[in-house]
């Protein structure tokens, strides 16, 4: 489902945010993505999205090559994933049914298909009587749902969340984490990136340590430990 | 596209202006500047163009033939001149035609002409009145004609046909360059306005572009706002000068009457059936050259 092989990025001068990364992702996998601010897991998540482009080395998504993929084709790419933010990035002016639609309007579904689906997905992530709350008037818990929901509500085929519980106490983060099992467990994809050491040991999750934009560590059932890592550069050949 | 994606496309378009309705007001007042000033220049210039056109009408070359010219040859040349690409139509007036018309004028007491009864003293006077297309190709024909043989003189009024000619010129450069000028303002205008708009809804297009929106979809809005400015725009202005245009007339019609007859003012609906259209178009352009380039520049998705 997801192939990195051999990925670098690099900003300009300076070590790069990712470094010669490798890393496979079966279909149905959930996967925690973790390590400390700067080991370049966002950069990853951006890479994976096409917000950015490698320098180096290639990029498979649910059998699209990234590198060669030309812009036209990106926004069509886009709709096979979901994304979340720890910043939930809702429209304030609009309602949690409309902040949901919206995401099917962009993609130009017809307006009754949106008013069945909405209602199902908001149901399925436990918003089910809050349709016209906006989301200032939502709990942190409550908007990164309607996140959820907006980033699910057109099937994609991975679901990438960076920091999904980074705004979240740790009663509501491990709500947010138990939705997102449970959306694997229906057969999509889940990337986490999070720093959240509590959550990433209580899953028992396959979880991938990165450190300085290399991937240190990559367990089935693993654990996020505060492990010092000494950084072998790829590129020092050793 | 499906009708629901339109319709959610045009009300983003009607929210954009909404939001930031200052901006939005400012350019469609500039740009009702403009195309008031285009709409009142274009009228200027047609009627100029009327008046010019009238007088080219009435206003012909008249051709003299030598003493002794034979009709034949006077024939000639009336097909040679017919034939010229600047003739709209042409008369031919024999001496007899020219003394009969000339005694209509001049002799109110038909008998005081009697004595002439049987020698015109207009003998040579048959002639052929040229009427032109345009009056400003006149120093042209009259030089072809003055080459032809027999031809003793050609009588023309350069004099109306020069000033007419130059007065259409003139306001032609200077609204051309007044336009322009405006044209430029407006499409800066628009394309600041949809800029803001841009600015204002950055987080939005943020997550419509993660969400798989085409860019397509994410200009529609913007674009769709720069026409919709562009055709308020035009309609105010277009408006406003129709009455002002009306009245105009009938003021200057009632207030110098002494114009009557000579200065003909084209109706108003007969500019509209142009002006609007244009009018409209040119604001419409202006809305999109202005609100496209912005969202090129703007929203590399």
């Amino acid at each position: 489902m997801i192939d990195l092989v051999n990925v670098t990025k690099s900003y300009g001068k300076g070590l790069p945010a990712v470094n010669h990364a490798n890393l496979h992702v079966d279909r149905g996998e959930f996967v925690f993505v973790v390590g400390e601010s700067g080991s370049g897991k966002t950069t990853l998540i951006k890479l994976l999205m096409k917000e950015l482009d490698a320098t180096s080395g290639m990029i498979t998504v649910s059998g699209e090559r990234l590198e060669r993929m030309k812009h036209r084709r990106v926004a069509k790419y886009r709709r096979k994933l979901g994304v979340v933010f720890q910043d939930f990035r809702l429209l304030k002016d609009r309602n949690v049914y409309e902040n949901v639609a919206f995401a099917q309007r962009v993609i130009g579904r017809p307006t009754r298909v949106i008013r069945k689906r909405v209602p199902e997905i908001l149901q399925e992530v436990g918003l089910a009587g809050k349709y016209r709350s906006f989301p200032r008037e939502l709990s942190g818990g409550e908007q990164q749902r309607v996140a959820l929901a907006r980033a699910l509500v057109n099937r994609p085929d991975i679901l990438l969340a960076d920091e999904p519980t980074g705004n979240l106490d740790p009663r509501t983060s491990e709500e947010i984490m138990e939705l997102l099992e449970q959306i694997n467990q229906r057969g999509t994809t889940v990337l986490v990136v999070t720093h959240n050491r509590d959550i990433v040991n209580a899953m028992k999750k396959r979880v991938v340590t990165m450190h300085e934009g290399v991937i240190v560590s990559d367990e089935k059932e693993g654990e996020y430990h505060e492990a010092q890592y000494d950084l072998v550069h790829p590129e020092a050949g050793i | 596209m499906r009708p629901s994606t339109i319709w959610f496309i045009l009300k983003q378009g009607f929210k954009n202006i909404k939001r930031n309705w200052m901006f939005s007001l400012a350019s469609i007042i500039t740009m009702s500047a403009c195309i008031f000033l285009f709409g009142i220049f274009y009228s200027i210039v047609n009627n100029v163009n009327n008046l010019a056109h009238k007088l080219e009408a009435e206003v012909p070359i008249t051709v003299f033939f030598d003493e002794g010219t034979p009709e034949e040859e006077i024939q000639k040349i009336g097909e040679l001149i017919g034939q010229r690409p600047e003739v709209d139509r042409m008369e031919f007036e024999s001496a007899d035609e020219a003394w009969e018309s000339f005694k209509k004028i001049y002799f109110e007491d038909e008998d005081a002409a009697e004595g002439f009864k049987d020698d015109n003293p207009l003998v040579n006077s048959a002639n052929y009145r040229v009427y032109m297309k345009n009056i400003e190709s006149q120093g042209q024909l009259v030089a072809y004609i003055q080459g032809l043989d027999y031809v003793r003189e050609v009588r023309q009024s350069q004099e109306a046909a020069r000033t007419l000619g130059s007065i259409n010129r003139l306001v032609s450069y200077v609204s051309v360059a007044v336009i322009v000028i405006l044209l430029l303002i407006s499409v800066f205008l628009i394309s600041n306005t949809v800029s803001v708009g841009i600015s204002v809804r950055r987080e939005e297009i943020g997550i419509m572009k993660l969400i798989g929106a085409t860019d397509g979809f994410v200009r529609s809005p913007f674009v769709l706002e720069g026409i919709l400015l562009g055709i308020v725009g035009a309609a105010v202005p277009l408006a406003i000068l129709y009455f002002v245009y009306s009245e105009t007339v009938s003021y200057v019609l009632s207030r110098f009457n002494m114009l009557t007859g000579i200065v003909e003012f084209i109706p108003v609906q007969t500019i509209y059936q142009t002006l609007l259209p244009i009018g409209i178009a040119l604001g419409m352009g202006i809305g999109l050259a202005g609100s496209f380039l912005t969202t090129r520049k703007h929203l590399k998705v």
